[in-house]
């Protein structure tokens, strides 16, 4: 079975998933569960609430929290083909075909970030973004605020997701640049209509709810 | 661990004692050998000596197969980095001789400082190394309504990217070996078809580990 996640830490998040959720419910049909702190995190009917971590984790930020429990879905998702999506995302269209190439035996579906080269990691901390571009070299970087996946053949890539992003504990997507290059993946590569700023399918304000 | 000689052609940072020590352009320095590729690749150092290249660059067992004989690149590449070279004819049976082979299109512009790059992606346990098209070209662009048609019922969806077949680097192994011989025939299935169309049908038939290269810095 398949679903979508969302994980929404804070008020501005849980108010933005919120608003994803009805955006995606508009054109596919499709069971929806949020990764919170708090359980009912969305006053959405039939929407899960999954609590993580169960225990006390105030000494984390809303940021880190939201950024630890994305590289914990593997653990997290109910269903064995899952489709993350940032919570500033709006749904624009039907958006399960992709799930068909994680059916088929693909790892995961993604698309690439507009930035790349020279341009990419600047979103990330300076001292992370230099160990990343040591480490890699020259490799695509891909957007991970959408992202189909298989829960079970991804488990290897979530485990070395986790570690890599302990390093810093910051953005997660050099993090998961560094894990693909530790897992090697099967990636689907997507066309940026899934995950772009005018995505005609899905649309990604890329941060810009948390400023909200 | 052993460092190489290197002279910088902009300016290359490395750690010295812990501390971070930047060289100037001409000015000539010591590096470990994964920062030496970096330098090679980013075209901000070269090699002092040709020991210490081949110490670096351990291309040994790699060559390219290519369409046609003589182009531009090729002479570069043969040049800078002593590659063996072999043939293939249109429509043949790709020739797989090296245990990593980069495949090369005559009007590639792929960036021949990367070539080493690549090549060293299958070593580190990828099948396939490969650039996206520029500009993110998608498949619902290009062919023929045929083609398109083909590779609609095989992958599903059409707003996928393009990879850019004209630069494929492939460790030698079952997973590549069929998807060569399922490219071969997915390029006999339309005639006169786009080659980027047939590689993406054979590519989601075999599923190979795949590392997707930016066109952005790997083509020119």
């Amino acid at each position: 079975m398949n679903g979508v996640l969302y994980v929404a830490y804070g008020a501005r998040a849980r108010r933005a998933a919120t608003a994803a959720i009805a955006s995606l419910w508009q054109w596919n049909d499709i069971p929806v569960a949020v990764i919170s702190d708090k359980l009912g995190a969305v006053n959405v009917p039939d929407v899960q609430t999954i609590q993580f971590p169960e225990q006390d984790a105030s000494d984390l930020s809303d940021v880190a929290l939201s950024r630890w429990a994305k590289v914990n879905m593997d653990r997290l998702s109910p269903w064995h083909h899952a489709l993350y999506l940032d919570a500033d995302t709006r749904v624009r269209g039907d958006i399960l075909q992709p799930f068909r190439s994680i059916e088929d035996g693909f790892d995961m579906a993604i698309c690439a970030s507009g930035y790349q080269g020279n341009d990419a990691y600047q979103h990330v901390g300076d001292v992370e973004r230099a160990m990343t571009l040591q480490m890699l070299t020259a490799p695509l970087q891909y957007q991970a605020g959408v992202v189909y996946f298989s829960r079970e053949r991804c488990k290897p890539l979530f485990r070395a997701w986790r570690k890599r992003w302990l390093e810093f504990r910051g953005q997660d997507q050099a993090a998961l640049s560094r894990a693909m290059e530790d897992e090697h993946p099967r990636v689907w590569l997507l066309g940026r209509n899934y995950n772009g700023p005018a995505g005609s399918l899905i649309e990604h304000a890329f941060g810009k709810a948390r400023a909200l | 661990m052993a460092k190489v000689w290197m002279q910088s052609l902009g300016n290359c940072s490395v750690d010295e004692a812990g501390k971070r020590v930047t060289y100037g352009p001409a000015q000539w320095f010591q590096c470990g050998k994964h920062d030496a590729r970096q330098f090679i690749a980013s075209g901000s150092a070269k090699f002092a000596n040709q020991r210490d290249q081949a110490s670096v660059l351990d291309l040994a067992d790699c060559g390219i197969v290519i369409g046609m004989h003589l182009f531009p690149l090729l002479e570069t590449l043969r040049r800078d980095h002593k590659l063996p070279t072999t043939t293939h004819e249109e429509d043949a049976a790709f020739p797989f001789p090296y245990t990593r082979t980069l495949f090369l299109d005559m009007n590639a512009t792929l960036n021949p400082r990367l070539v080493p790059v690549g090549f060293e992606h299958l070593d580190s346990g990828w099948q396939v190394a490969i650039p996206t098209c520029g500009g993110e070209l998608l498949a619902e662009s290009v062919g023929s309504d045929q083609d398109r048609e083909a590779t609609l019922s095989v992958v599903r969806n059409l707003s996928v990217p393009l990879l850019d077949t004209r630069a494929i680097f492939m460790a030698r192994c079952n997973g590549t070996r069929q998807l060569l011989v399922e490219w071969t025939h997915e390029k006999s299935v339309v005639r006169f078809g786009d080659p980027r169309l047939a590689f993406l049908r054979a590519y989601y038939r075999v599923q190979p580990v795949t590392c997707h290269l930016p066109a952005e810095r790997w083509m020119e």
